[in-house]
């Protein structure tokens, strides 16, 4: 779990993969590297590398058609690396808020003391 | 997408009231316990969550880093960084899971 999810991450980190998992997502039964090629700037040979780092994180799985290597996004680890990222979040506003508040406290308290002395 | 938590906000004191703030881990759970020194050990409970932390990182006032994991929670990177702003103290954090390393589970 814990691999797979900083693989996820370094995997979606890259621009280029990002673009092609769209295209996976958005592609009726997934995706050859020689049909992505078709009108890219990039070779096939770079768009397979990237689709084999999207397969290996997880993000796709690998079907085999003759010479051809077809891509099929997944959408499992990609939910777990969301899941993530908002409980992550979530737990981070609160303890900011924590920390905000006491040093307003804080700050406030010694404001306090001294208008006493 | 976003690969790390990030955050960054401003406090209303100087840099060593702001530091002594974020160096007492109670804020990050209920309560806790920390070390702020390299190789430091601490543990913060939250609700039923307990998370142990080992300080990578320590650079007075200006930066503390550490990872963390409970037994149910993925180990994740803090990098906490101070800076003076004006009359207060800009507070910038970051979280990025970790891959598994042997070391978390009590190497030492």
């Amino acid at each position: 779990m814990t691999d797979s999810l900083s693989s996820v991450f370094a995997a979606l980190g890259d621009e280029t993969r990002r673009t092609l998992y769209q295209r996976l997502l958005e592609s009726a039964n997934g995706e050859t590297a020689t049909h992505l090629a078709q009108g890219a700037t990039i070779s096939r040979q770079a768009i397979a590398k990237h689709l084999r780092v999207l397969a290996n994180s997880g993000l796709a799985t690998v079907r085999r058609e003759g010479r051809e290597t077809r891509y099929v996004p997944t959408t499992q680890a990609m939910t777990q690396a969301s899941n993530w990222l908002n409980e992550h979040s979530l737990a981070w506003d609160r303890r900011i808020s924590v920390l905000e508040r006491r040093i307003r406290d804080s700050s406030s308290a010694e404001g306090a003391s001294g208008l006493v002395r | 997408m976003i690969e790390r938590v990030q955050r960054e906000f401003e406090v209303p004191c100087d840099l060593e009231a702001a530091w002594n703030h974020v160096i007492d881990p109670s804020w990050l759970g209920e309560e806790g316990e920390l070390e702020a020194r390299p190789d430091g050990e601490g543990w913060v409970r939250d609700h039923e969550t307990t998370r142990y932390l080992v300080v990578e990182e320590v650079d007075e006032q200006r930066r503390l880093v550490y990872r963390w994991a409970s037994f149910t929670d993925a180990p994740s990177l803090v990098e906490i960084d101070l800076a003076p702003s004006g009359a207060g103290t800009r507070i910038s954090i970051t979280e990025s899971p970790l891959e598994a390393r042997a070391q978390l589970v009590g190497a030492r």
